[in-house]
Protein backbone atom coordinates (compact mmCIF):
# COMPACT_ATOMS: atom_id res chain seq x y z
CA UNK A 1 0.00 0.00 0.00
CA UNK A 2 2.85 2.33 0.83
CA UNK A 3 4.40 1.39 -2.48
CA UNK A 4 1.16 2.04 -4.32
CA UNK A 5 0.86 5.51 -2.85
CA UNK A 6 4.49 6.23 -3.49
CA UNK A 7 4.50 5.23 -7.11
CA UNK A 8 1.19 6.92 -7.75
CA UNK A 9 2.80 10.11 -6.49
CA UNK A 10 5.79 9.35 -8.65
CA UNK A 11 3.83 9.03 -11.84
CA UNK A 12 1.31 11.72 -10.96
CA UNK A 13 2.52 14.47 -13.22
CA UNK A 14 4.21 12.41 -15.88
CA UNK A 15 3.29 11.72 -19.44
CA UNK A 16 1.66 8.30 -20.13
CA UNK A 17 0.87 7.86 -16.46
CA UNK A 18 -1.61 5.05 -17.15
CA UNK A 19 1.20 3.01 -18.68
CA UNK A 20 3.85 4.03 -16.24
CA UNK A 21 2.19 3.09 -12.96
CA UNK A 22 1.48 -0.61 -13.55
CA UNK A 23 4.79 -0.96 -15.33
CA UNK A 24 6.72 0.15 -12.28
CA UNK A 25 4.42 -1.19 -9.62
CA UNK A 26 4.25 -4.77 -10.92
CA UNK A 27 7.90 -5.78 -10.53
CA UNK A 28 8.18 -3.87 -7.26
CA UNK A 29 5.20 -5.60 -5.67
CA UNK A 30 5.78 -9.15 -6.95
CA UNK A 31 7.92 -10.18 -3.93
CA UNK A 32 5.14 -9.21 -1.51
CA UNK A 33 2.51 -10.95 -3.61
CA UNK A 34 4.64 -14.06 -3.87
CA UNK A 35 5.32 -14.18 -0.13
CA UNK A 36 1.61 -13.72 0.62
CA UNK A 37 0.62 -16.52 -1.74
CA UNK A 38 3.25 -18.87 -0.40
CA UNK A 39 2.41 -18.15 3.24
CA UNK A 40 -1.31 -18.64 2.58
CA UNK A 41 -0.66 -21.88 0.71
CA UNK A 42 1.44 -23.17 3.55
CA UNK A 43 -1.16 -22.27 6.19
CA UNK A 44 -4.00 -23.86 4.19
CA UNK A 45 -2.24 -27.03 3.13
CA UNK A 46 0.14 -27.46 6.06
CA UNK A 47 2.74 -28.93 3.74
CA UNK A 48 5.56 -26.62 4.74
CA UNK A 49 6.34 -24.00 7.35
CA UNK A 50 5.17 -20.46 6.60
CA UNK A 51 7.85 -18.79 8.77
CA UNK A 52 10.26 -18.06 5.92
CA UNK A 53 7.62 -16.34 3.81
CA UNK A 54 6.31 -14.35 6.73
CA UNK A 55 9.87 -13.21 7.37
CA UNK A 56 10.16 -12.20 3.72
CA UNK A 57 6.94 -10.26 4.00
CA UNK A 58 8.05 -8.48 7.16
CA UNK A 59 11.43 -7.62 5.65
CA UNK A 60 9.74 -6.35 2.50
CA UNK A 61 7.39 -4.11 4.48
CA UNK A 62 10.20 -2.69 6.61
CA UNK A 63 12.62 -2.06 3.74
CA UNK A 64 10.13 -0.55 1.35
CA UNK A 65 8.37 1.57 3.94
CA UNK A 66 11.70 3.08 4.95
CA UNK A 67 12.71 3.67 1.34
CA UNK A 68 9.34 5.25 0.52
CA UNK A 69 9.36 7.52 3.56
CA UNK A 70 12.89 8.67 2.81
CA UNK A 71 12.28 9.38 -0.86
CA UNK A 72 8.76 10.79 -0.73
CA UNK A 73 9.95 14.36 -0.31
CA UNK A 74 12.14 14.09 -3.41
CA UNK A 75 9.28 12.79 -5.50
CA UNK A 76 6.79 15.43 -4.43
CA UNK A 77 9.16 18.25 -5.19
CA UNK A 78 10.34 16.82 -8.51
CA UNK A 79 9.76 19.14 -11.40
CA UNK B 1 25.21 30.64 -18.91
CA UNK B 2 28.23 28.80 -20.16
CA UNK B 3 27.72 25.57 -22.00
CA UNK B 4 30.51 23.30 -22.89
CA UNK B 5 29.94 22.47 -26.51
CA UNK B 6 33.21 20.90 -27.50
CA UNK B 7 34.66 20.69 -30.89
CA UNK B 8 35.02 16.96 -31.15
CA UNK B 9 36.40 14.92 -33.97
CA UNK B 10 33.71 12.36 -33.27
CA UNK B 11 36.10 9.49 -32.70
CA UNK B 12 37.12 7.61 -29.61
CA UNK B 13 40.26 8.71 -27.80
CA UNK B 14 43.32 6.51 -28.26
CA UNK B 15 43.21 5.00 -24.81
CA UNK B 16 39.60 3.89 -25.41
CA UNK B 17 40.62 2.19 -28.64
CA UNK B 18 43.51 0.53 -26.82
CA UNK B 19 41.11 -0.62 -24.11
CA UNK B 20 38.77 -1.99 -26.76
CA UNK B 21 41.60 -3.90 -28.45
CA UNK B 22 42.78 -5.28 -25.12
CA UNK B 23 39.20 -6.33 -24.32
CA UNK B 24 38.94 -8.21 -27.60
CA UNK B 25 42.21 -10.00 -26.87
CA UNK B 26 40.98 -10.87 -23.40
CA UNK B 27 37.67 -12.16 -24.75
CA UNK B 28 39.50 -14.33 -27.24
CA UNK B 29 41.80 -15.62 -24.54
CA UNK B 30 38.82 -16.26 -22.26
CA UNK B 31 37.15 -18.19 -25.07
CA UNK B 32 40.31 -20.25 -25.56
CA UNK B 33 40.49 -20.95 -21.82
CA UNK B 34 36.81 -21.90 -21.67
CA UNK B 35 37.10 -24.31 -24.57
CA UNK B 36 40.28 -25.98 -23.34
CA UNK B 37 39.19 -26.33 -19.72
CA UNK B 38 38.82 -29.98 -18.63
CA UNK B 39 35.55 -31.64 -19.53
CA UNK B 40 33.04 -31.88 -16.71
CA UNK B 41 32.39 -35.30 -15.17
CA UNK B 42 28.61 -35.62 -15.58
CA UNK B 43 27.66 -33.00 -18.15
CA UNK B 44 30.57 -33.33 -20.55
CA UNK B 45 31.08 -30.37 -22.84
CA UNK B 46 27.63 -29.02 -22.06
CA UNK B 47 28.83 -27.25 -18.99
CA UNK B 48 31.02 -24.84 -20.98
CA UNK B 49 28.14 -22.39 -21.19
CA UNK B 50 28.85 -21.95 -17.50
CA UNK B 51 31.91 -19.86 -18.37
CA UNK B 52 29.56 -17.32 -19.94
CA UNK B 53 26.61 -17.74 -17.61
CA UNK B 54 28.51 -17.09 -14.40
CA UNK B 55 30.47 -13.96 -15.42
CA UNK B 56 27.38 -12.37 -16.93
CA UNK B 57 25.16 -13.03 -13.95
CA UNK B 58 27.76 -11.95 -11.42
CA UNK B 59 28.45 -8.78 -13.38
CA UNK B 60 24.73 -8.13 -13.66
CA UNK B 61 24.78 -7.86 -9.87
CA UNK B 62 27.57 -5.30 -10.03
CA UNK B 63 26.19 -2.85 -12.58
CA UNK B 64 22.94 -2.23 -10.64
CA UNK B 65 25.05 -0.89 -7.79
CA UNK B 66 26.85 1.47 -10.15
CA UNK B 67 23.41 2.50 -11.32
CA UNK B 68 22.17 2.96 -7.74
CA UNK B 69 25.30 4.88 -6.75
CA UNK B 70 25.02 7.17 -9.76
CA UNK B 71 21.33 7.74 -8.99
CA UNK B 72 22.09 8.66 -5.38
CA UNK B 73 24.82 11.03 -6.58
CA UNK B 74 22.35 12.53 -9.03
CA UNK B 75 19.84 13.16 -6.24
CA UNK B 76 22.61 14.67 -4.15
CA UNK B 77 23.96 16.96 -6.89
CA UNK B 78 20.63 17.82 -8.41
CA UNK B 79 20.31 21.18 -6.69
CA UNK B 80 24.01 21.73 -6.09
CA UNK B 81 25.92 21.06 -9.26
CA UNK B 82 23.91 20.71 -12.44
CA UNK B 83 26.79 19.62 -14.64
CA UNK B 84 27.86 16.80 -12.32
CA UNK B 85 24.23 15.77 -11.83
CA UNK B 86 23.84 15.44 -15.60
CA UNK B 87 26.95 13.29 -15.69
CA UNK B 88 25.63 11.06 -12.91
CA UNK B 89 22.33 10.74 -14.74
CA UNK B 90 24.09 9.72 -17.95
CA UNK B 91 26.11 7.18 -16.01
CA UNK B 92 22.96 5.79 -14.38
CA UNK B 93 21.35 5.34 -17.79
CA UNK B 94 24.44 3.67 -19.22
CA UNK B 95 24.80 1.28 -16.29
CA UNK B 96 21.10 0.38 -16.40
CA UNK B 97 21.40 -0.50 -20.07
CA UNK B 98 24.47 -2.62 -19.42
CA UNK B 99 22.59 -4.31 -16.57
CA UNK B 100 19.75 -5.20 -18.91
CA UNK B 101 22.21 -6.47 -21.49
CA UNK B 102 24.11 -8.65 -19.03
CA UNK B 103 21.07 -10.02 -17.26
CA UNK B 104 19.47 -10.83 -20.62
CA UNK B 105 22.54 -12.84 -21.55
CA UNK B 106 22.51 -14.40 -18.07
CA UNK B 107 18.86 -15.40 -18.45
CA UNK B 108 19.33 -16.74 -21.96
CA UNK B 109 22.41 -18.82 -21.16
CA UNK B 110 20.78 -20.00 -17.94
CA UNK B 111 17.69 -21.17 -19.81
CA UNK B 112 19.74 -22.92 -22.48
CA UNK B 113 21.81 -24.64 -19.86
CA UNK B 114 18.75 -25.52 -17.78
CA UNK B 115 17.12 -27.12 -20.80
CA UNK B 116 20.22 -29.20 -21.44
CA UNK B 117 21.02 -30.12 -17.85
CA UNK B 118 17.61 -30.39 -16.16
CA UNK B 119 15.40 -30.96 -19.21
CA UNK B 120 13.33 -27.85 -18.48
CA UNK B 121 13.72 -24.31 -19.71
CA UNK B 122 12.50 -22.65 -16.60
CA UNK B 123 11.76 -23.52 -12.97
CA UNK B 124 9.99 -21.05 -10.77
CA UNK B 125 12.42 -21.32 -7.93
CA UNK B 126 13.66 -18.45 -5.81
CA UNK B 127 16.80 -17.79 -7.80
CA UNK B 128 15.15 -17.64 -11.19
CA UNK B 129 12.14 -15.70 -9.99
CA UNK B 130 14.24 -13.03 -8.29
CA UNK B 131 16.54 -12.87 -11.28
CA UNK B 132 13.62 -12.43 -13.63
CA UNK B 133 12.43 -9.68 -11.29
CA UNK B 134 15.81 -8.01 -11.53
CA UNK B 135 15.57 -8.10 -15.30
CA UNK B 136 11.98 -6.80 -15.23
CA UNK B 137 12.93 -3.97 -12.87
CA UNK B 138 15.68 -2.69 -15.11
CA UNK B 139 13.58 -3.07 -18.23
CA UNK B 140 10.87 -1.03 -16.51
CA UNK B 141 13.56 1.45 -15.51
CA UNK B 142 14.49 1.95 -19.14
CA UNK B 143 10.82 2.21 -20.14
CA UNK B 144 10.25 4.81 -17.45
CA UNK B 145 13.12 6.82 -18.82
CA UNK B 146 11.47 6.66 -22.20
CA UNK B 147 7.92 7.46 -21.12
CA UNK B 148 8.24 10.00 -18.34
CA UNK B 149 7.91 13.71 -18.99
CA UNK B 150 11.11 15.31 -20.21
CA UNK B 151 11.82 17.47 -17.16
CA UNK B 152 11.38 14.79 -14.53
CA UNK B 153 12.91 11.75 -16.21
CA UNK B 154 16.09 11.97 -14.19
CA UNK B 155 14.46 12.30 -10.75
CA UNK B 156 11.86 9.59 -11.32
CA UNK B 157 14.36 7.14 -12.73
CA UNK B 158 16.87 7.86 -9.97
CA UNK B 159 14.25 7.02 -7.34
CA UNK B 160 13.21 3.92 -9.24
CA UNK B 161 16.84 2.84 -9.48
CA UNK B 162 17.12 2.90 -5.70
CA UNK B 163 14.05 0.65 -5.44
CA UNK B 164 15.37 -1.68 -8.11
CA UNK B 165 18.71 -1.99 -6.32
CA UNK B 166 16.87 -3.40 -3.30
CA UNK B 167 16.08 -6.53 -5.30
CA UNK B 168 19.71 -7.22 -6.14
CA UNK B 169 20.82 -8.48 -2.71
CA UNK B 170 17.66 -10.59 -2.46
CA UNK B 171 18.52 -12.28 -5.74
CA UNK B 172 22.15 -12.57 -4.75
CA UNK B 173 21.29 -14.25 -1.47
CA UNK B 174 18.44 -16.38 -2.82
CA UNK B 175 20.60 -19.44 -3.49
CA UNK B 176 22.03 -19.13 0.00
CA UNK B 177 18.72 -18.69 1.82
CA UNK B 178 16.58 -21.17 -0.04
CA UNK B 179 17.02 -24.60 -1.47
CA UNK B 180 16.66 -24.06 -5.16
CA UNK B 181 16.75 -25.99 -8.37
CA UNK B 182 19.61 -23.73 -9.27
CA UNK B 183 22.93 -25.01 -7.86
CA UNK B 184 24.46 -23.38 -4.80
CA UNK B 185 26.86 -20.48 -4.97
CA UNK B 186 30.16 -21.10 -6.74
CA UNK B 187 32.17 -18.78 -4.53
CA UNK B 188 31.64 -18.97 -0.78
CA UNK B 189 28.71 -21.33 -1.00
CA UNK B 190 29.72 -23.78 1.71
CA UNK B 191 31.41 -27.17 1.77
CA UNK B 192 29.38 -29.04 -0.82
CA UNK B 193 29.49 -26.44 -3.57
CA UNK B 194 32.01 -24.76 -5.80
CA UNK B 195 33.93 -25.92 -8.82
CA UNK B 196 36.96 -28.00 -9.50
CA UNK B 197 40.19 -25.99 -9.08
CA UNK B 198 41.15 -26.82 -12.67
CA UNK B 199 38.23 -24.71 -13.92
CA UNK B 200 38.96 -21.67 -11.80
CA UNK B 201 41.44 -19.97 -14.20
CA UNK B 202 38.95 -20.13 -17.09
CA UNK B 203 36.22 -18.66 -14.90
CA UNK B 204 38.41 -15.82 -13.70
CA UNK B 205 39.76 -14.98 -17.17
CA UNK B 206 36.27 -14.89 -18.59
CA UNK B 207 35.02 -12.81 -15.69
CA UNK B 208 37.81 -10.28 -16.23
CA UNK B 209 37.25 -10.20 -19.98
CA UNK B 210 33.52 -9.63 -19.66
CA UNK B 211 34.02 -7.05 -16.94
CA UNK B 212 36.30 -5.15 -19.32
CA UNK B 213 33.76 -5.48 -22.08
CA UNK B 214 31.00 -4.20 -19.79
CA UNK B 215 33.15 -1.26 -18.74
CA UNK B 216 33.84 -0.46 -22.37
CA UNK B 217 30.17 -0.55 -23.38
CA UNK B 218 29.28 1.49 -20.32
CA UNK B 219 31.88 4.13 -21.10
CA UNK B 220 30.81 4.32 -24.71
CA UNK B 221 27.15 4.68 -23.80
CA UNK B 222 28.04 7.31 -21.20
CA UNK B 223 29.95 9.34 -23.78
CA UNK B 224 27.04 9.12 -26.23
CA UNK B 225 24.54 10.17 -23.59
CA UNK B 226 26.72 13.11 -22.51
CA UNK B 227 26.94 14.22 -26.11
CA UNK B 228 23.18 13.95 -26.47
CA UNK B 229 22.71 16.02 -23.30
CA UNK B 230 25.06 18.74 -24.58
CA UNK B 231 23.28 18.82 -27.90
CA UNK B 232 19.88 19.03 -26.18
CA UNK B 233 21.18 21.88 -24.01
CA UNK B 234 22.52 23.69 -27.03
CA UNK B 235 19.18 23.35 -28.78
CA UNK B 236 17.36 24.51 -25.67
CA UNK B 237 19.52 27.62 -25.52
CA UNK B 238 19.14 28.28 -29.21
CA UNK B 239 22.80 27.97 -30.11
CA UNK B 240 22.22 25.51 -32.88
CA UNK B 241 19.11 27.10 -34.26
CA UNK B 242 15.72 25.51 -34.45
CA UNK B 243 15.67 21.80 -33.91
CA UNK B 244 13.40 21.09 -36.84
CA UNK B 245 15.03 23.28 -39.47
CA UNK B 246 18.54 21.91 -39.06
CA UNK B 247 17.60 18.57 -40.51
CA UNK B 248 18.10 16.88 -37.19
CA UNK B 249 14.97 15.56 -35.58
CA UNK B 250 15.03 13.40 -32.53
CA UNK B 251 12.84 10.41 -33.18
CA UNK B 252 10.34 10.13 -30.39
Amino acid sequence: MVNGTFFAALSLRSRNRETLLPLVLLPISIPALLAMIQATTSVLTGEFEPTLWIKVLVAYVIVFTIACVLLFETILTAD
Amino acid sequence: MVTNIRKSSGTMPKWALAWFALTLVMLAFGFYKAMTAPTEATMGNLYRVFFYHLPHTILSFVFPYLNCGASLLYLFWRNRNVERAAGADAFALASAEVTVLYSTVGLATGMLWGRAAWGIWWAWDARMTTYLLLWLLYVSYLLVRRFSAAGQTAVISAVLAIFAAIDVPICFMSIRWWRTQHPAAVFGGGADSGIDPSMVPAVLWNMLAWAMWGAFVLGLRYAIERRRQRQANAYALGFLGDEGSSGFQETR
